[in-house]
């Protein structure tokens, strides 16, 4: 024992030692105005230019590093090469994917395409350019006259989440898709038809039609893609997006917790990610709920097990926009969600790739848990810094 | 005593004639007398001729000059020379490690002090064996004290005072060692010498060298005991050599202050670097510096308008021996000066979404975006909205780069396009995108007339672009020669970090074709891999239009670089390309010329080496053949012109020197304009680089001690080396030397004739001769 002890201590010493004497790195020069110019943007905090809100700025980071490249070790490699050759072996014929749930669903198809595009791929371009044009195709056949974009596999209660995952993902591709000219058009149509279909107390629910009641979660959505639709050149009414977020404040507690219906008495874990990047879309990044919804998630995935976490309902889906909402508050947030975020997909991930969810979906939890995985190379516009 | 006739060969021949004639005198004498010899009886004849011969040998002997020859030997003390460096250098601390020193208190731990404490710790010893002259040099060698020898250990030595006195201190202006030990060896020419000690950092200022005094000594057997003081490092001093900042620097951007530092303390050394302005402290830095020299840059965000002081500060450290130069002040002049940005492209692809921020997040650009495909009623991004686009050349005049991402070349009309190919030609950067929904080949479809004179490069527009295939293939980009020391594609001034910032420059999918660049215009970037392969395919290339650069990018997939370092890489690359554009309007000149001087401060009298590099070809090409001039501006207003010449012939580096003849600061200007370029015509470059002029002491130059020459001497000359590390034993140095008498002959000449007793024997004789003669009656 007292050998083992001894020899212990001495490989922590040697390790120390080693350690010590590491070369650094060299060290830029020319980094000094880049530290100053993040630390005077810093102190300002996220910066709107131009009248609308949407066109946030994010500070540049404070020094160079390479942090991407040690998140995504060669386990994190492999399981994205993975899960993106399953996704791209199930793709359909026409273009689409079939979820259990789901088959044939365009928000499915959205968040395939959105998958392939996190990897670096575009429409006819990259590895996965092949299945993103046949993605792509798939949601302009599935434009209908109405403006939404949904196919004979949409939810039952009604087809926003599917409209509102096909827009971005059509938003995302629009400006590389030359040989698809009726993008425009199906875009136009498509954001018009969620502007219209704004309930009365502010927010969106499945169905299109503003009578009823709205959820937090498709609120939520909504107002992310009708920012992103800003951003790619659509007139969106400012006031539209304002009635969203005031509705997403109502759902709050002060504890930056989410109902999922405003009346509601039960906060619902999975929402702190929408809820913080609803907020953000309308340029309120220094939201006072904000700083309380990431710390909630932060404490989350923290204080829970993967196995405790793994219990939870829709987990992927909630783990996903809780990623992008920590990807945005920055890397002191960000790394320790992702390192935990990775063990978890890792417990989730079957051998062929997929993830499966408690309802035995596995294609648009598959696409969920992949942007999660590859958000560190940072070709993804929704992830946002 | 060895005895010996002196004889000389030029008294001979005398001598015999001499002798002939007192024998003719004698026998006329005889022959005079020899009547009045009969009376006289033999015995009185031959005494008389007796006495007479006597008198002529006396004679002889006398004028031969008899002389006795004797060789005396005798022992005497040997002796040593203590030979002290007096120069200004021995008042420099001594080593922090030396064992001596740190027994002495803080006031005494000069070099000096160290030398003086070995002579008294030698001298009481050596002064019973030796007899002790004690040198001191530094220009030139002169004795300072003769040590007196001790009879016994019972006789007092000369105590510190009487050796040292309080007003001997260290002022020469110079170290000629080499001198000093030839100088010895001339002044104990006579003595026999057991050693020279000699005490000194050994730190040459001229003479001769010590390497060439070494031979010699070890020649004539003359061991060199050397006691060194100081240590290998110069002085501990940390001081701020220069500081490199712009003159001018644009409000609300960064003004990076570059600092050479040396680090004579510690290795390495823990320290701050702060920058004051009004003494209020604006920016700090914690630095680690090693051992030598270092270049840091501290900076500091613009706040205010107008000319600002600044200095930079670094922290007293213990035993410093010079903290004046741990600071400096310099100048600023903030402006308020910006580069207006036009940014139109066709749809908002992945380019645009990240290239938008990139620009936005830098201080100075003023960046305006026209998306085509935008609804009518879009609120266009940019800092400030833009409803359409500028129609006339004073509409495009107002923006200082635009940037053309893939445009839909039916949304600019013609006039448009001769308003941008106006303003460009006046000094305005254009950025052009070969895209993916348009392509150049559309746009120089439409607008031949000035876009194919604007790219700079050669589209082929028939060649449309395919969009049924599908580019899955990766390749890699590659910098060319060029592109390697460009601005643009320069990621940082630090080559070690500039490599490792392009070594991760990404692999990509799509390219623009290209069918080739144009004469004048430079190939930054290039497709990697065989030339069957597409290998060389022109990626990224620049070129002069008018007063204007336009920058042309077949590759509109840049933001793959946003891997593994986020937007900063991505960012840098696009901020500094944009700067780059719109240098022109800014400063009235591109900045792709260097002009520097190889250091910053000179002494009077030696060479300036000043470099021109001209960082784009196209440029070398416009001045090709012509007479480049750099313009000396002296303190007293005076202007020289040094010739600059080429490196080789077509090199883009032009080199000349200058030899300042007077101190101050010097400004050094170059400025060219293009040939025929009418006068008020803005020049092709006006670069401006400054220089100091100020006197330097040779003393100051080099602090540190010459440990490794003065080892090297004791060991050639079979002495023994003493330093800081081994001080606390140098008075065994004594043992060392040895105390055999000096055995000293001396040749003695007695000459035999010049004494009383020849004197009073040739009297004797010549009167007793006469006596008789009178006696016996024969006079």
């Amino acid at each position: 024992m007292k050998t083992r002890l001894f020899a212990l201590a001495i490989a922590v010493l040697a390790a120390l030692a080693w350690a010590k004497d590491e070369p650094k790195p060299p060290v830029d020069p020319d980094a000094e105005a880049q530290r100053l110019l993040a630390e005077k943007e810093r102190q300002k905090g996220v910066a709107r230019f131009g009248p609308d809100p949407a066109f946030l700025v994010f500070p540049r980071p404070l020094e160079r590093k390479e942090t991407p490249k040690e998140l995504l070790t060669e386990e994190v490699q492999a399981m994205i090469a993975k899960a993106l050759a399953f996704l791209a072996r199930t793709q359909d014929a026409d273009g689409g994917w079939t979820d259990k749930q789901w088959p044939s669903n365009t928000g499915v198809a959205g968040l395939c395409a959105l998958a392939f595009m996190a990897e670096g791929s575009q429409p006819k371009v990259g590895v996965y350019g092949s299945n993103i044009d046949r993605a792509m195709e798939f949601l302009l056949k599935n434009a209908q006259s109405g403006g939404y974009i949904a196919g004979k596999g949409s939810n039952a209660y009604g087809p926003m989440y599917e409209h509102a995952f096909s827009t971005l993902a059509l938003l995302m591709a629009q400006g590389d898709m030359p040989w698809r000219p009726q993008t425009k058009d199906v875009l136009d149509k498509a954001v018009q038809a969620i502007l219209n279909a704004q309930k009365l107390d502010g927010g969106w629910r499945y169905e299109f039609g503003n009578q009823g009641h709205s959820d937090m979660s498709v609120t939520a959505n909504v107002i992310w893609v009708l920012r992103m639709a800003k951003k790619n050149g659509y007139t969106v009414d400012s006031t539209k997006i304002k009635k969203g977020v005031k509705f997403i404040e109502e759902c709050s507690y002060p504890d930056g917790t989410f109902r999922y219906r405003k009346w509601g008495v039960h906060a619902e874990p999975s929402l702190g990610g929408i809820g913080i990047m609803a907020m953000a879309s309308d340029g309120a990044l220094d939201h006072k709920l904000i700083p309380r919804a990431r710390d909630r998630i932060a404490y989350d995935y923290r204080r829970y097990t993967v196995d405790d976490l793994r219990q939870r309902n829709y987990i992927v889906y909630q783990c996903f926009y809780a990623s992008l909402a920590m990807y945005a508050v920055g890397d002191e947030y960000w790394i320790p969600f992702y390192r935990k975020a990775v063990k978890l997909l890792k417990a989730i991930q079957k051998p062929d790739g997929e993830f499966e969810d408690e309802h035995g979906n596995n294609i648009y939890s598959t696409a969920m848990a992949v942007m999660i995985l590859q958000a560190p190379l940072g070709y993804m516009p929704i992830y946002e810094r | 005593m060895k005895p010996s006739l002196l004889t000389h060969d030029a008294l001979v021949m005398f001598l015999v004639i001499l002798g002939l004639g007192l024998v003719a005198f004698y026998s006329l004498l005889s022959r005079r007398e020899s009547k009045m010899q009969r009376r006289l009886l033999p015995w009185q004849v031959l005494l008389m001729r007796a006495m007479r011969v006597g008198v002529a040998v006396l004679v002889l002997l006398a004028l031969a000059r008899p002389a006795i020859s004797l060789v005396r030997t005798e022992e005497r003390v040997p002796v040593v020379a203590l030979v002290l460096d007096e120069s200004t250098s021995m008042s420099f601390p001594e080593a922090r490690e030396n064992p001596l020193a740190q027994n002495r208190p803080l006031e005494r731990r000069q070099r000096f002090h160290t030398a003086q404490e070995v002579v008294m710790k030698i001298q009481d010893r050596l002064a019973l064996t030796h007899r002790v002259k004690l040198y001191a040099f530094s220009d030139a060698l002169k004795l300072y004290k003769e040590i007196p020898l001790r009879e016994s250990d019972d006789a007092p030595a000369l105590s510190q005072n009487e050796i040292f006195p309080e007003e001997f201190k260290p002022t020469g202006e110079y170290s000629n060692v080499g001198d000093a030990l030839t100088d010895t060896l001339r002044e104990l020419s006579n003595d026999r010498i057991s050693g020279i000690v000699l005490l000194t950092d050994g730190r040459e200022t001229g003479g001769a060298k010590i390497a060439d005094v070494a031979q010699v000594l070890e020649t004539g057997k003359i061991p060199v005991h050397s006691v060194a003081t100081g240590s290998e490092f110069p002085l501990r001093d940390l001081r701020i050599d220069e500081v490199i900042v712009d003159a001018e620097a644009s409000l609300g951007d960064v003004a990076s202050f570059r600092l050479k530092i040396t680090n004579q303390i510690a290795n390495p050394l823990e320290t701050t670097l702060t920058l004051y302005e009004n003494e209020k402290k604006v920016s700090t830095k914690t630095l680690r510096l090693p051992r030598g020299t270092s270049f840091v840059a501290i900076g500091a965000v613009m706040e205010t308008e107008g000319l600002r002081e600044f200095r930079l500060s670094l922290p007293k450290q213990p035993d410093e021996v010079n903290v004046e130069n741990n600071e400096q002040v310099v100048h600023v002049e903030v402006v308020k000066r910006g580069l207006r940005v036009l940014l139109i492209s066709s749809t908002p692809s992945r380019e645009y979404f990240y290239l938008v921020p990139a620009l936005l997040r830098d201080p100075i650009l003023d960046l305006r975006c026209f998306l085509q495909t935008a609804d009518v009623d879009y609120t266009q991004q940019g800092r400030s909205n833009l409803e359409r686009l500028p129609k006339t050349t004073q509409d495009w005049d107002k923006y200082d780069v635009v940037i053309l991402y893939d445009v839909d070349p039916n949304g600019l009309e013609s006039s448009m396009i001769a308003g941008l190919e106006a303003t460009v030609s006046n000094g305005a950067g254009l950025l052009v995108f070969g895209g993916f929904n348009h392509g150049t080949a559309r746009l120089i479809q439409v607008h031949a007339a000035k876009m194919r004179g604007l790219l700079p490069v050669e589209i082929d527009k028939n060649q449309v672009l395919d969009w049924e295939k599908a580019w899955n293939k990766p390749f890699k980009v590659r910098r060319t020669p060029a592109g390697k020391v460009h601005p643009i594609t320069l990621a940082s001034t630090n080559e070690k970090f500039n490599e490792k910032i392009w070594e991760n420059f990404p692999e990509f999918y799509w390219v623009h074709p290209v069918k080739g660049v144009k004469t004048k215009a430079v190939t930054l970037l290039e497709r990697d891999g065989p030339r069957e392969e597409g290998g060389g395919e022109p990626l990224v290339a620049i070129h002069r239009y008018g007063r204007g650069a336009v920058l042309y990018s077949a590759i509109n997939g840049m933001w793959r670089w946003r891997f593994p370092a986020e937007s900063y890489d991505y960012d840098r690359f696009w901020s500094g390309a944009i700067r780059y554009l719109g240098q022109t309007r800014l400063s009235g000149t591109q900045q792709n010329v260097l002009l520097q001087t190889d250091r910053r401060t000179y002494a009077p009298g030696e060479e300036v080496q000043i470099t021109l590099r001209l960082m784009d070809p196209a440029l070398q090409s416009q001045i090709e053949g012509q007479q480049l001039y750099a313009d000396v501006m002296l303190p007293s207003k005076d202007l020289q012109k040094v010739p600059l010449k080429p490196e080789v012939a077509g090199a883009p580096t032009y080199r000349g020197s200058y030899r300042p003849r007077e101190v101050g600061s010097m400004l050094l200007h170059c400025k060219q304009a293009a040939p025929n370029a009418d006068s008020e015509a803005k020049p092709l470059f006006d670069v401006k680089h400054n220089f100091h002029v100020r006197m330097e002491s040779l003393e100051d130059r080099d602090t540190s001690a010459n440990l490794e020459g003065l080892q090297a001497l004791s060991e050639q000359t079979g002495g023994t080396y003493w330093d800081h590390k081994n001080m606390q034993d140098v008075a065994t140095l004594v043992d060392k030397i040895p105390s055999e008498p000096q055995v000293l002959s001396k040749e003695v000449q007695i000459e035999v004739w010049d004494g009383t007793l020849f004197l009073v024997l040739f009297l004797l004789l010549v009167s007793a001769e006469w006596s008789l003669r009178k006696w016996w009656g024969l006079l």
